[in-house]
């Protein structure tokens, strides 16, 4: 299973460099225009690079369960952030090559007199910068995230086929109608995907629909979501992964959210969602009424005890709201009788909100089970582990002898906190392939 | 960690890139 995962890891890297490279390729074959100046070819291949990493990015959110595997989503979508500047930076250098080795070149930003070519290369990389800011100030300038994901989507669309228009009446390379038909085939595909990710993919959701069953309040500002399919079988899914949620409306309406099932996957009959109280969406789940219709686009996600399913013993690793995907699996074991040893480490604000807190307790005589709360703001007889969860704590409850691949540890919780531990985790000498994380603050 | 693993491969994939783009430029005007 590992094996098969990192050659698919390795796989996807190599086919993203591969087709990040192809237009350079290609602008070699066939009928190649005479050379010019070292600085305005530069120029040119790092636009068309910068182009076709730019339509790459909709490959990546485009949630491919093959692509997302060997990663898990929450990498895929910071990598999507990442490569995202890296691209702006060649795009950027296109232009402002141009201007600096021939400033003539600068009247071209005149838009009134400039050609067409032009007109919509300066469009495109205006609105590719308002693109950025807008997605990395997101949170910064109050954009609801509903809003900023059909702008995101409109506004990526709209720059990739303003900078299509740009180099085909450019010309230059595309000089020939078959490699003009290539360019347009290409821009075409992407458009096709987003079509499918956006239209056709909410159309099958419409027909797999699922109804509230019911809202329940949870300890930690947290409600419970119990969802049954409605007229249709539902589907399965492993413990530990997460769907993407559009509550009310209809599939089309993008408000869609991803959440981690807390629920057993032994449950066919009904999934569960434990949603904290954090932003816009969040804090209108308890207004769900029973048998409201939602749609689930799902399961998503590698983070499944299910994937190592060869452990001899699991260790969990919760902060706050991060223990939801850990209670699907300590749930499914439960449910499968499974006996191997198992550990968690659930970090919390106070004893009051450590969600599930009842239920962990009856878990324990049900399952090889282990637990080792660790209390922000403990009460005043508390004679567990207080603090932020450190290395000493996890040094102090951990197995001492660590046999790779023997042992996987699955880690959810907030980012400052899952940074921390991970860091906590290596010093301790467990081996990296053997942690295995999300985080849920996906977008 | 892996989110680190992913920021440096995003860096190696610019700069493989911007390499490729050198050698194609100056396969253009040599």
């Amino acid at each position: 299973m590992r094996r098969r995962l990192v050659v698919q890891a390795v796989f996807w890297i190599a086919t993203y460099i591969a087709l990040a490279i192809a237009p350079l390729v290609l602008l070699k074959l066939g009928e190649v225009p005479p050379g010019r100046e070292y600085w305005r070819e530069l120029s040119v291949a790092l636009g068309f690079a910068g182009l076709t990493m730019l339509t790459l990015q909709f490959a990546l959110t485009a949630r491919f369960r093959s692509i997302k595997a060997p990663y898990g989503a929450d990498v895929i979508y910071h990598f999507h952030r990442q490569i995202s500047l890296v691209t702006f930076g060649l795009i950027l250098a296109h232009p402002l090559l141009l201007f600096i080795f021939s400033p003539a070149t600068l009247g071209l930003l005149n838009v009134l007199a400039a050609p067409w070519r032009a007109r919509l290369g300066v469009l495109a990389v205006l609105l590719l910068l308002g693109l950025i800011l807008t997605s990395v100030w997101r949170k910064r300038l109050a954009i609801d995230y509903s809003a900023w994901r059909i702008w995101h989507g409109l506004l990526a669309t709209g720059i990739v086929a303003l900078a299509m228009g740009h180099i085909i009446l450019a010309r230059h390379y595309l000089n020939q109608p078959w490699k003009q038909a290539i360019w347009v085939a290409y821009g075409l595909f992407w458009a096709g995907l987003l079509v499918y990710v956006r239209i056709i993919k909410p159309i099958l959701l419409l027909r797999r629909p699922f109804v509230v069953e019911r809202v329940t309040p949870e300890r930690g500002a947290a409600w419970t979501l119990v969802l049954r399919p409605d007229g249709n079988p539902g589907f399965g899914f492993m413990p530990g992964q997460f769907a993407w949620l559009t509550a009310g409306r209809s599939p089309f309406a993008e408000a869609e959210h991803p959440f981690s099932f807390s629920s057993s996957a032994a449950d066919t009959g009904r999934i569960a969602f434990t949603i904290k109280e954090l932003g816009d969406f969040t804090r209108t789940i308890k207004d769900l009424r029973p048998g409201q219709r939602v749609y689930v686009d799902g399961p998503f996600g590698h983070f499944s005890v299910d994937r190592q399913p060869h452990a001899a013993e699991y260790v969990f690793i919760a902060g706050g709201v991060g223990i939801t995907p850990i209670m699907s699996m300590l749930r499914t074991l439960a449910d499968r009788v499974d006996v191997r040893p198992l550990l968690l480490f659930f970090a919390s604000k106070d004893w009051d909100s450590v969600t599930f807190r009842e239920e962990l307790e009856t878990l324990i005589p049900r399952l090889n089970l282990k637990i080792v709360h660790v209390l922000e703001k403990p009460p005043a007889q508390w004679d567990g582990e207080r603090g932020f969860l450190s290395q000493a704590v996890l040094e102090k409850h951990l197995p001492k002898e660590w046999d790779r691949n023997a042992i996987e540890v699955f880690l959810c919780g907030p980012p400052p906190m899952m940074a921390a531990v991970e860091q906590a985790l290596l010093k301790l000498g467990v081996p990296l392939g053997d942690i295995h994380s999300e985080r849920f603050n996906l977008v | 960690m892996r989110q680190r693993v992913s920021t440096w491969l995003a860096i190696c994939i610019g700069l493989l890139v911007l390499i490729l783009a050198l050698a194609f430029a100056w396969m253009q005007t040599a």
